[in-house]
């Protein structure tokens, strides 16, 4: 039937062959009846707003299915394909003797980080997640590539801890058991419970790492507070998002508000954050300072990107690090303190992101194995 | 590559390397996908799987997608289901997309196919083309992708509808809609301003749709 009948239809000016059209269209089924019923509620209206935010949830939920992970998954063994034919040009741009063997052995080569993680549970039984290995329980499931704890699993009395634990090379992704969104960055450890207890404060510690947290309200808790706890300081939470950064190797803790409120603990010290700052709490001489944060330059990690804003060359070469699981020997101690400025996807070769720096001129790159020396 | 953009560069703001070059971030994060990236590049980011760039370029086209949905489906869940597939079949099926025009555009002709398939399911067609008009019509976007055959029907009708319309609107619709000009055109051929232009443009989408049942009776029968 064509549409301009329905539009007739509501302006009483079908004919009668074209009415006795319309009615047995409409009698066929209850979905032409929904149709038709709902270009007569909205045809003269203007639709409402439309949720951006609940769109990208949606859709960001079925993307993280295996089907796009495969994709993802294509992409890197591409790529570390064209790493082993084209590692050996960089290696001898520093006129190595051509016999010395660029790439030995299978554990040598640079390789682009993945999804994996290491899950231990309350008796201490290690399970390895990895693309390709699914494992479920009562509480949990994982397809390997991430891991989503189901809530209200029971005995409520004695509550279990799980950690997981990221090693350098790896990201994960998490759901906690109250539907808090984590996004964990390489080498980064949390532990935190199986189930959150009714009425007590949700508690789950950053034991080292970085982990972007989207905190799920308290309103929809009981009014319970969520709290991450890092190295001594305490963030306490109403619900909100914000990223924790505190590697083992920096001397300071930095947190970093992209919405929301939260409350920064240190001891008896409590700084409040706005969306958009940034606390440095010193690990050491337990200083608190707060500044304005360029927060996409901060989280760009867990969007898959290596952002770097005037960032010497010395930590630039760490983040490195430990996305590609290589190490460093700065041989030219200067070159540290280099500062560039830079976007790049994660999910590419590190030759590629060396040999664009390198282009500058401002320093050199070599490769032994899995260590990269900087000149 | 052109890399002679990445270095030391204390004044320059944070940017991007995207095929070669260099792309500042604006201050606002809306704002980056729609002034920064060209329609290649960001198909090319989500061929390599970029969540950040695709995240951007579904923020800044959900809205009026899902406005277009809604002009042929008149439902605003339906609607943003079928923009939500075409966003998820755009990040799976990246590599196999053969794009012609832009990006956005063929997000608009995706969503136009997945609609008309949806009236077919529940036998409704549309050979009078009404249901194109109305949308061309309340889109800001201009829309490329109809056949010779459609564009034809599509003008014929809205020649029709436009009559009722004062002197001034009419000439605008058809300019914009008939032979395409931009609204800086219009503005600067009619010695008005753009505002004036999306103003007139505006009511004359009201007026048309109210007085749609009543120019329904001078649509051509198909």
């Amino acid at each position: 039937m064509e549409f301009k009948f329905i539009l007739k239809k509501l302006n009483n000016t079908l004919t009668a062959e074209e009415e006795q059209i319309f009615n047995d269209w409409i009698a066929e089924s209850e979905v032409h009846k929904s149709y038709f019923e709902k270009v007569q509620a909205n045809y003269m209206e203007t639709p409402d707003i439309v949720d951006i935010r609940k769109g990208w949830e949606s859709i960001n939920a079925k993307i993280k299915s295996p089907k796009g992970v495969n994709n993802l998954w294509k992409y890197a063994a591409a790529a570390a394909v064209l790493a082993l034919l084209t590692l050996p040009f960089v290696l001898n741009r520093e006129e190595q003797p051509i016999e010395t063997p660029t790439i030995t052995n299978v554990d040598e080569v640079i390789e682009i980080g993945t999804d994996k993680a290491t899950l231990t549970l309350e008796d201490g039984t290690k399970v390895p997640l990895e693309k390709g290995k699914s494992y479920t329980t009562q509480s949990l499931t994982s397809n390997g590539q991430q891991l989503v704890y189901t809530a209200n699993s029971g005995d409520k009395k004695e509550i279990q801890q799980n950690t997981l634990t990221i090693p350098r090379g790896g990201q994960f992704y998490l759901v906690l058991a109250d539907g808090t969104k984590v996004w964990l960055n390489s080498d980064t450890e949390l532990r935190y419970p199986v189930v959150f207890g009714p009425d007590a404060p949700r508690k789950v510690e950053l034991v080292y790492g970085e982990a972007y947290f989207e905190v799920s309200p308290s309103t929809e808790h009981n009014g319970t507070h969520f709290l991450v706890a890092t190295q001594g300081q305490e963030v306490d939470v109403l619900g909100t998002e914000f990223n924790i950064k505190a590697f083992n190797e920096d001397t300071y803790i930095e947190t970093t508000l992209v919405n929301g409120k939260v409350a920064i603990k240190d001891g008896a010290n409590t700084q409040n954050l706005t969306p958009g700052l940034q606390s440095r709490l010193d690990k050491g001489t337990r200083k608190m300072s707060i500044a304005e944060a360029d927060v996409n330059n901060v989280i760009s990690w867990k969007d898959g990107l290596f952002s770097f804003k005037n960032l010497p060359l010395t930590e630039i070469m760490k983040v490195l690090s430990r996305w590609y699981d290589v190490d460093i020997e700065m041989i030219d101690e200067t070159k540290g303190q280099i500062t560039f400025n830079g976007v790049f996807n994660r999910n590419q070769e590190l030759e590629n992101i060396l040999s664009i720096i390198e282009n500058t001129n401002e320093a050199k790159f070599t490769a032994k194995g899995k260590t990269i020396m900087v000149e | 590559m052109d890399v002679s953009q990445f270095g030391i560069c204390h004044q320059r703001g944070i940017g991007k390397i995207i095929s070669g070059a260099w792309v500042e971030y604006p201050k606002s994060k809306q704002a980056f996908s729609k002034t920064n990236l060209d329609s290649n590049s960001v198909i090319q980011e989500i061929r390599n799987q970029n969540r950040f760039v695709y995240k951007k370029f579904f923020e800044d086209c959900y809205p009026e997608l899902v406005q277009y949905a809604n002009s042929y489906l008149f439902d605003q869940n339906w609607s943003e289901d079928i923009v939500q597939e075409v966003f998820i079949h755009l990040w799976e099926k990246a590599n196999d997309l053969d794009i012609k025009t832009s990006l956005k555009g063929y997000l608009y002709a995706m969503v136009r196919n997945r609609c008309l398939n949806f009236l077919k399911s529940i036998k409704i067609t549309d050979d009078a083309k009404v249901l194109d008009m109305q949308s061309m019509l309340s889109s800001d976007y201009d829309l490329e992708f109809f056949s010779n055959d459609d564009l034809k029907i599509i003008h014929h009708q809205l020649l029709k509808v436009v009559e009722a319309l004062p002197d001034k609107m009419q000439q605008i619709v058809k300019m914009r809609f008939i032979e395409n000009y931009k609204y800086a055109e219009i503005a600067e051929e009619l010695g008005i301003t753009v505002n004036t232009v999306k103003t007139q443009l505006k009511r004359a989408r009201q007026k048309i749709t109210q007085q749609m049942a009543i120019v329904l009776a001078l649509l051509a029968t198909q």
